[in-house]
């Protein structure tokens, strides 16, 4: 358990980090008067995966202040039928997002060929990353 | 797969909760494996099985499982 205790830890560290640059990055924004929608929608985007950070944090120091809790999060993580689940989830996943991107492509091509050419680089590259994980886990495990 | 897991937690007096945290897992797999939609791991099986005080087949029902 100490080693999951030490887990825990790290995460605090890395989501402080985070907070911390997504805080500084809103200040300097501010501050030197980036107005712009890509800017105000990536602050947006950051402050969006801060909420969650923050669920978390608050979710990690209590259970590091309570055994039961700790233990009770160490199953939640740990328990062999969520990750049976979560595998699930992640390969069909990919192959539904494929599909759909496929589609959206063949249709995007009729309209725009800008949008085409990027969801068809999109395709490209979650074809090679899924490729990329199966060699290694198929060599991993 | 059939297991004896429900037959033996009334026999023990035990919740599905208390199995879960005793074996490590969540009550939804104790859950799951009782109503025969999960397959519970070997490591699994065996911490149940130890919990219990009996082999893995005197709870795991493998009669259904083909020898190819």
């Amino acid at each position: 358990m100490e080693i999951f205790k030490q887990k825990l830890r790290n995460r605090l560290i890395f989501a402080g980090i985070y907070c911390a640059i997504i805080l500084i990055l809103i200040f300097v924004a501010g501050y030197i008067g980036l107005n712009d929608s890509a800017t105000s929608f990536a602050l947006g985007f950051g402050v969006g995966i801060e909420a969650v950070m923050i669920f978390f944090i608050v979710k990690c120091i209590i259970a590091l202040k309570s055994e039961d809790k700790l233990k009770k999060l160490y199953i939640e993580e740990h328990d062999e039928r969520q990750k049976h689940l979560n595998a699930m989830v992640g390969g069909a996943g990919i192959n539904i997002s494929i599909l759909f991107l496929a589609l959206a492509m063949l249709i995007s091509n009729y309209f725009n060929q800008t949008v085409f050419l990027t969801l068809l680089a999109v395709i490209m590259f979650v074809i090679l990353l899924k490729l990329t994980l199966k060699i290694y886990y198929n060599k991993k495990v | 797969m059939k297991t004896k897991i429900a037959e033996l937690r009334k026999k023990h007096k035990l919740s599905q909760e208390e199995l879960a945290a005793a074996v490590g897992v969540t009550r939804q797999t104790i859950t799951s494996i009782e109503v025969e939609k999960y397959t519970a791991s070997l490591v699994l099986a065996y911490k149940i099985s130890k919990y219990f005080g009996k082999t893995i087949e005197e709870i795991f029902d493998f009669s259904d499982v083909e020898v190819l």
